[in-house]
């Protein structure tokens, strides 16, 4: 009995040695806790990691469309598809991009930075870089949706704000304005990695496009006319401080900037996204390389100037567009470098086609055209996210929409852009308020009536400065033009090339000239029921979803949907 | 008279048929009767099959009785123990485990538990080989969280999650432990029931020796697959749902291949003139392919699956059992072999498992039994390379594409295809490893009272080891019309990469049971305590740029090398008392309680108390039953109830967690590591509670009928939901609480009946039923969206439209001439029809032949409402894709050594809205389009089954296909899951070649399919886990197989 007593207490004792006091208690060994993350600086800059691809979209990756590149504004009047994108149609039920999940990481980031142990210099830093990412956030709501809530900090799930009704998007934008302004005094000139990481020229770029866009906005949708100067002018000093630096100039070659290798060191760049093979790659340059493409509309192609300088409706030196070299000769030099010069694509004539005939090269490197890095999914060209060009471009917009234009801020902004190498187009002047190309002023004819001819100028400038760079869309909506996208109203925009159907024996029977004519303009899109009609201006913001609406609804609350929807 | 291992039986009643005397055996099994020449005898004993034999000339009778499963004096695996059938008070099914797994062509343990267990579904989502089923236990998901209701799974007392890991062979017995009452002992992680698995082990008592030796050799071959339409007939689909969309389409294509109207009619030419002719693999230019402006188009045929597919994929086994005992120390070991090659012609996989175990008990003293065990099983699973990915499979691209796809060479060399890169591939290793040791004893402490206490180790090592490599071949996807010979894969797949997971558990149990018998009453209790320690790591490491491909190994490369990992752990402590009660017998009651503890809560909720209850009585112990004895020899009701704490809640619930990814930024050569944000937790989290209630009835009619019934209803309180829906502007999800609930009702009947007829014919059947519905019981969701759960959801419904019929010309405005008015390019629907204007988008107008849905709720329009259970719109629940009624029917008989078995397995009903093209219809129009899907809708032939061809968009849910009654897939069925045909050679022929017995046998598995499918699919495919990635696999995966087999089994 004893020694069967022994042994029992000797499998007790085993039994409970293998016990530990705490040997319920087992926290995760592959991922970190909130509470014992933050511990210093290189922790901070890892989470920061994470808002990045949300605002650098570059060429996006892999299959996953081309970033803000190209496709991610198809609905514009750049473009020319055979079925264009039509204008949201449905309320959705639900998502649809009201979101605050980007909110929340930012005011969580701002929140924590403050907890970790860190030099003031640094805290004041990530501060910013928290309150940067955060007012990125909120321009992009507000753009979206116009009014929205604001936020300061981080929710929980019994706090009354939840349920908050939508602030004006001034006050919204008054608080993104005071983000902006603690960032571009408190963000790190520079923070290592130039170009790759995020410092005070970054912010201070991105706060003049944001600015520049509100700015706009509230004019020509008169909704406040005393904050859109106050933005505007917040969207010209933001970009006059980049210019002011000297650390950024137009030395590169335009196209350079767009199908490089490497961007790094390229003057104009001030963020950019890399790529490399076997870590990041995308599909942009093989789109332009060997695939077939939406092409770009007879109206964008003719938005580009001649080049002395004019428009091609007044140019002596334009040749008319009934043959590819016609059109490409004399001209802007952007123009060449932007689309294909010397030859149509069009389908049954080309396999790498493009639906209006205008094929795009500006992404194209021909080094890659037969590499495997230049086609499928593996494209390893660096991408610009926001280049000094924009910038002056921001500027020399605000200054004319301020009023204050001078002929000194367009030598420093757009005629630094026209005196790039290989471009060399002649200055654009200012006499009388009126645009003016050596010594002598002149009007596009065919201006759009509303809006005065110096600002058509500079609006045209920013248009094929930065075509397909993903402004297009959003340029219309601040200026309150969406009408430009009407593929009836506005016929050049669903117009390709300029053939005799004869010359193109190979040219497939489904490519239709206007009128099914023998020769004439290559209608893309010519289905009556792919038309895109622009009729209702409640476009202008998108609708929020029912599931939110009805939410607040049910706790006693109301969330306006916006006007139209 | 001895049972089935010749041990001699006391207590056999022998009954002269013709005299009625009657007598009993003695402790050694000998019995006297008087009997006359020609007379019957009738063996009978409780729980063995009755036997019978007339009296010859001989004086000397040997009868072996054979038991019989699921009778009364069955001995019963139960946790912690055993019971008798008749004291049995909770839920408890066990399995005839000769004849689920015995003589069959199967892999693994759960795929011969498939309907012989009622309340047990087993799936395969697909004929892969070496994967696990998956296993669940009354009900699919059980809870909103975790893996669903996963029965744990105890092989000898200590959990083994992978079943694929043990040798069928070595198994003696299955006990499922249903309701709560039975599985409570178990604790936290039981709590959607315990599968109980013994295995075979040494046998003390009986000197003995014994060798025995099966095998089987089986050869399997596809169910169904889908097949491609022919090239012409495919591309004239797919050129008319293009030109819905854009009336103008000549032309178009994917991949670098084209279609027009003049390739469509090339394809007719090369059919007509060179179909069915052996042309050999090259291709010719201008024959079977040309360059035509640039385009490439292709005009001959080709049958991948022939090229692909095996017709007969050939599996083997062995078994070897060797067991021995002496007085005192029994001991057995086990040793198994299966092989089983893949369906693939080329670089073909593999499966190949090899099975020890030994278990030895012995008596070392008086008062301590020692025992052990060592259990090693390893598992290799061979597979070519893939290029694309899990997901994308050579499966998926098989039937990807049209079937005038070159799947021939060109100048010798082959096109980019599936079948090249398989053809290229190197063979990729995943080798499995499970060695696991328990030790133990039972100590004696006084009468009636033992302590059994058992350590058990496991480990599991699992190595995968990739050679990449490259591809070379006609690229003509990237190439624009041009042919390019070459390699084509991306330099990143030129790499070597070791993936490698280990993991280990320790298990401690430890009980102690005291049983007392007061004359009527009968007392036992059971008191103890078990802890387990679960670790696992992970890590991966790749290097590319391979020196030389036939050596991948990461220091014999020079490019960029990455790696990675993963690890976790959690333990559980918990303490354990039961006690059982019986009077006479009669009234039964077993109480139980559970003290648990786990780290997957926090500290301040760790711990909670989760009891059970269960009752019977056996009604007809009662004397005034005696009226019914004749009929019914036994009844019994059962009622339990009980709750068991629920961990399986998903990891680190408590805690904000912050994983690392990769940002998807590049700064020099590292795509910079990020941390996720720390989403809301909620701090009092706690356990899931899963209570059972459970009520049954066991019957015995006449002698051999048996009836078991159980109804039972199981609720998850405080289940883990978010406590209220939280608007958007909360920037993440609501963080959990206990707040949901969740029912499962169901019942479960089985039936078994066993009959021997004079002339020694033997028949039994075996019947099983069982159906189930969960529903969310309570649910913060104040909108109600049909999309997400709420309150009052059915777990598996479908939402969707009830098909009116196809829209004819009569729907329309036609003009005086009776054609079609199109306005703006578009139909103009009459207007008393209602529209379909909210599934008109991007240019897709209804006209004849599409889909008109019926409208409902009578407001003209075809729409969502709100899309929430209040507001619907014209939708409606059309279908639930959980399986309803599953059953199984087992039917067996002998004679005269020959024995037959049909083993009948369905499920009686459910639907399914799936995804992808072979169930949509250009769901990808420049893609393949299949044979069954030829018939669609043409002004001519109006009623067909499919609409007009309509380019889907590679979606489910839009234009012609948003889920609708008509297209709903019943993928009910009935299969003849296994028919099975043995002769056992008499003793005399057996003992002449020195074998005690000698059976051999066919074996057939999924001969026989009963289905009402419209679309080419397997009944029993579904969503593979790599497949949910992308549901447009479905029905693209590896593919189901009927298999035929022979083998034998000897005893030495």
């Amino acid at each position: 009995m004893i020694k069967r007593l022994y042994s029992i207490l000797l499998a007790a004792v085993i039994i409970s040695g293998g016990c530990k006091k705490d040997f319920l208690e087992r926290y995760p060994l592959d991922a970190f806790r909130d509470e014992t993350y933050w511990t210093n600086e290189n922790s901070v800059r890892t989470f920061s990691y994470g808002f990045y691809t949300n605002y650098f979209s570059g060429y996006g990756t892999g299959a996953g469309g081309f970033g803000r590149y190209f496709s991610s504004q198809s609905l514009n009047d750049d473009f020319a598809p055979t079925l264009p994108a039509q204008f949201t149609r449905n309320v959705p039920t639900s998502g649809g991009g009201w979101t605050f999940t980007l909110v929340r990481k930012a005011n969580l980031f701002i929140n924590r930075v403050q907890t970790v142990p860190m030099e003031e210099e640094a805290i004041k830093h990530w501060t910013g870089i928290g309150r940067f990412f955060k007012a990125m956030e909120y321009g992009n709501l507000v753009r979206s949706f116009g009014d929205v809530p604001w936020y300061g900090r981080e929710l929980t799930p019994t706090d009354e704000e939840l349920y908050r009704p939508r602030d004006p998007r001034n006050l919204v934008m008054d608080s993104v304005f005071a983000d902006f302004k603690y960032a571009a005094a408190n963000v790190r000139l520079s923070d290592g990695n130039d170009g790759l990481t995020v410092n005070r020229y970054v912010v201070l770029a991105f706060m003049s496009r944001i600015f520049l866009y509100e700015g706009t906005f509230l004019k020509y949708h008169n909704i406040d006319q005393v904050k859109s100067k106050e933005y505007l002018e917040a969207a010209l000093w933001a970009a006059n401080e980049v210019m002011k630096s000297n650390k950024f100039s137009i030395t590169d070659e335009y196209r350079s900037l767009f199908n490089s290798l490497d961007l790094v060191g390229k003057k104009e760049i001030i963020l950019y996204r890399k790529y490399e093979t076997g870590l990041l790659t995308h599909g942009l340059h093989s789109y332009v390389n060997k695939e077939p493409q939406t092409g770009a509309s007879k109206d964008a192609v003719e938005s580009f100037l001649a080049k002395d300088g004019l428009p091609i409706s007044i140019s002596l030196l334009y040749r008319g567009d009934t043959s590819i070299a016609a059109v490409m000769a004399d001209r802007d030099p952007r123009l060449t470098e932007t689309f294909v010069p010397d030859a149509i694509r069009l389908q049954g004539i080309a396999t790498n086609y493009s639906t209006s005939g205008y094929a795009v090269r500006k992404f194209f490197n021909e080094a890659l055209k037969d590499a495997l890095e230049g086609n499928g999914f593996l494209n390893i060209t660096d991408a610009p996210v926001i280049r000094y060009g924009e910038v002056l471009l921001n500027y020399a917009e605000a200054a004319a929409e301020l009023g204050t234009l001078t002929q000194a801020d367009l030598d420093k902004s757009i005629n630094t852009l026209r005196a790039r190498p290989g471009i060399n187009i002649p200055k654009l002047q200012i006499i009388g308020g009126q645009p003016a190309v050596g010594g002598k002023v002149y009007d596009d004819p065919k201006r759009d009536p509303t809006v005065p001819s110096l600002l058509w100028e500079i609006r045209r400038e920013r248009r094929t400065e930065l075509m397909f760079e993903g402004f297009r869309l959003d340029d219309l909506k601040r200026w309150k033009k969406l009408e430009y996208t009407d593929t009836q109203a506005k016929p050049d925009i669903n117009r390709g090339v300029w053939i005799k159907r004869s010359n193109y024996p190979g040219l497939l029977a489904s490519i239709k000239i206007e009128n099914d004519a023998l020769q004439g303009y290559i209608i893309p899109a010519f289905n009556a029921a792919s038309q895109r009609p622009f009729v209702d201006p409640k476009v202008y913001l998108d609708p929020l979803p029912l599931d939110q609406i009805k939410l607040y609804q049910d706790r006693g609350v109301t969330l306006k949907q916006n006007v139209g929807w | 008279m001895g049972d089935n291992d010749a041990t001699p039986m006391k207590g056999v009643t022998i009954t002269n048929d013709v005299t009625k005397n009657r007598t009993q055996t003695d402790e050694n099994g000998n019995f006297t009767i008087e009997a006359a020449g020609g007379q019957r005898l009738v063996f009978t004993y409780v729980g063995f099959t009755t036997q019978d034999a007339v009296v010859g000339s001989e004086a000397t009778i040997s009868v072996r009785l054979v038991a019989m499963p699921g009778t009364l004096d069955e001995v019963v695996v139960v946790g912690y123990g055993t019971q008798k059938r008749a004291n049995l008070t909770g839920a408890v099914s066990t399995v005839n485990v000769d004849k689920a797994l015995g003589s069959r062509p199967i892999t693994d343990v759960a795929r011969g538990l498939q309907g012989a267990v009622p309340g047990l579904t087993i799936t395969t989502p697909s004929g892969d080989i070496g994967t696990n089923p998956a296993i669940r236990l009354r009900g699919i998901s059980g809870s909103l969280n975790g893996p669903g209701a996963q029965p744990l799974i105890l092989v000898d007392n200590v959990e083994l999650p992978d079943l694929r890991m043990i040798n069928p062979d070595d198994i003696e017995s299955i006990s499922v432990l249903k309701d709560a009452a039975s599985a409570s002992i178990y604790g936290t992680r039981g709590a959607w029931g315990v599968i109980l698995i013994t295995t075979k082990t040494g046998k003390k008592g009986v000197e003995r020796n014994r060798i025995s030796y099966s095998n089987n050799f089986a050869w399997s071959r596809p169910t169904v697959v889908p097949e491609v339409a022919s090239g012409a007939e495919g591309a004239a689909m797919a050129l008319s749902a293009m030109r819905r969309t854009n009336p103008n389409t000549t032309v178009f294509g994917a991949v670098g291949y084209n279609i027009d109207s003049i390739a469509i009619d090339k394809m007719r030419e090369w059919q007509s003139k060179y179909g069915g002719q052996n042309l050999g693999d090259e291709m010719e230019m201008g024959r079977d392919f040309e360059i035509r402006n640039g385009r490439l188009f292709f005009y001959r045929t080709w049958d991948p699956n022939k090229m692909y597919l095996r017709d007969w994929t050939p599996q083997q086994t062995h078994n070897i059992t060797l067991s021995g005992s002496t007085a005192k120390t029994g001991y057995t070991i086990g040793l198994g072999y299966l092989g089983q090659k893949g369906v693939l012609k080329v670089n073909p996989d593999e499966f190949e498992r090899f099975n020890v175990s030994i278990g030895v008990t012995s008596s070392v003293t008086n008062w301590l039994d020692a025992r052990t065990k060592v259990i090693l099983s390893r598992a290799t699973r061979l597979r070519p390379y893939y290029f694309s990915s899990e997901t994308y499979d050579p499966w998926y691209y098989l039937s990807r594409w049209p079937s005038f796809y070159p799947y021939g060479t060109y100048q010798g060399k082959p096109f980019r295809s599936a079948l090249t890169e398989v053809q290229q591939a190197t063979v990729t290793p995943e080798q499995n490893t499970l060695g696991r040791i328990q030790i133990g004893g039972t100590f004696k402490i006084a009468k009636g009272l033992t302590v059994d206490a058992d350590y058990t180790y496991a480990n599991n090592n699992g190595h995968e080891h990739q050679s990449g490599g490259s591809v070379s071949a006609w690229d003509f996807w990237s190439g624009g019309g041009q042919l390019t010979y070459g390699k084509y894969t991306s330099p990143t797949f030129d790499r070597a990469i070791y993936i490698s997971d280990w993991n280990e558990r320790n298990t401690v149990k430890a009980f102690a049971t005291y049983n007392k018998d007061l004359g009527d009453h009968d007392f036992k209790f059971i008191a103890g305590t078990d802890v387990e320690a679960y670790l696992y790591r992970s890590q991966r490491s790749e290097r590319r740029g391979l020196l030389n491909p036939d050596m991948a190994e990461p220091n014999l490369a020079t490019g960029d090398q990455f790696v990675g990992s993963s690890a976790g752990h959690w333990a559980t402590l918990g303490y354990f008392g039961r006690i059982n009660y019986a009077f006479k017998n009669k009234l039964l009651l077993e109480v139980n309680g559970r003290y648990d503890g786990s780290s997957f809560f926090p500290t301040n909720a760790r711990w909670a108390f989760f009891p059970s209850v269960s009752a019977g009585y056996t009604i007809t112990q009662e004397k005034f039953m005696d009226f019914a004895k004749p009929v019914l020899t036994s009844l019994k009701f059962r009622g339990s109830y009980g709750s068991i704490g629920n961990q399986a809640v998903g990891g680190n619930r408590f805690l904000r967690v912050m994983n690392t990814s990769l940002s998807g930024w590049v700064i020099g050569s590292n795509n910079m590591l990020t941390v996720a944000t720390p989403g809301l937790v909620s701090p009092d989290l706690s356990w899931e509670r899963v209570t059972t209630l459970d009520f049954g009835a066991d019957a015995r009619l006449l002698r051999n009928i048996g009836v078991t019934f159980d109804w039972y209803r199981r609720t998850t309180s405080d289940m883990l939901t978010s406590g209220a829906t939280v608007p958007s502007s909360l920037g993440t999800s609501a963080p959990v609480q206990n707040y949901g609930e969740m029912q499962t009702a169901g019942w479960e009947l089985a039936i078994d009946w066993n009959h021997r007829f004079h002339n020694g014919l033997n028949f039994n059947l075996t019947a099983l039923l069982s159906d189930f519905q969960e529903k969310i019981t309570k649910f913060a969701n104040t909108t109600k969206l049909i999309s997400s759960n709420y309150e009052g959801r059915i777990l598996g419904e479908i939402w969707g439209y009830q098909t009116d019929r196809f829209f004819t010309k009569d729907d329309f405005v036609t003009d005086v001439a009776g054609n079609l008015v199109l306005q703006a390019g578009k139909y103009v629907m009459k207007p008393e029809v209602p529209t379909q204007t909210r599934w008109e988008l991007t240019s897709f107008y209804y006209g004849p032949g599409d889909i008109k849905y019926k409208d409902l709720d009578g407001d003209g329009k075809i729409d969502i409402g709100r899309n929430t259970v209040d507001s619907s719109g014209d939708q409606q629940i059309i279908g639930n894709s959980t399986p309803r009624y599953q059953y199984g029917l087992r039917l067996g008989a002998d004679w005269k050594g020959f024995d037959i078995n049909l083993f009948i397995q369905g499920v009686a009903k459910r639907d399914f809205w799936a995804n992808g093209p072979v169930f949509i219809p250009g769901f990808r129009p420049a893609e393949a389009w299949y044979q069954h899907q030829l018939d669609y809708w043409t002004p001519e032939k109006p009623d067909a089954f499919y609409p007009r061809p309509t380019n889907q968009l590679e979606s489910n849910a839009t234009r012609n296909f948003l889920p609708q009654t008509k297209y709903l897939l019943n993928m009910a069925y009935t299969r003849l899951k296994n028919i099975n045909v043995g002769y056992t050679l008499p003793a005399k022929i057996s003992k002449k070649i020195k074998l005690q017995t000698t059976r051999i046998y066919f074996s057939g598995e999924n001969l026989l399919t009963i289905d009402n499918l419209s679309i080419p699919i397997d009944p029993e495919v579904n969503y593979t886990s790599a497949g949910l990635n992308d549901t447009s696999t479905f029905g693209r995966v590896y593919p189901y197989r009927k298999t035929f087999s022979l083998g034998v089994q000897v005893t030495l």
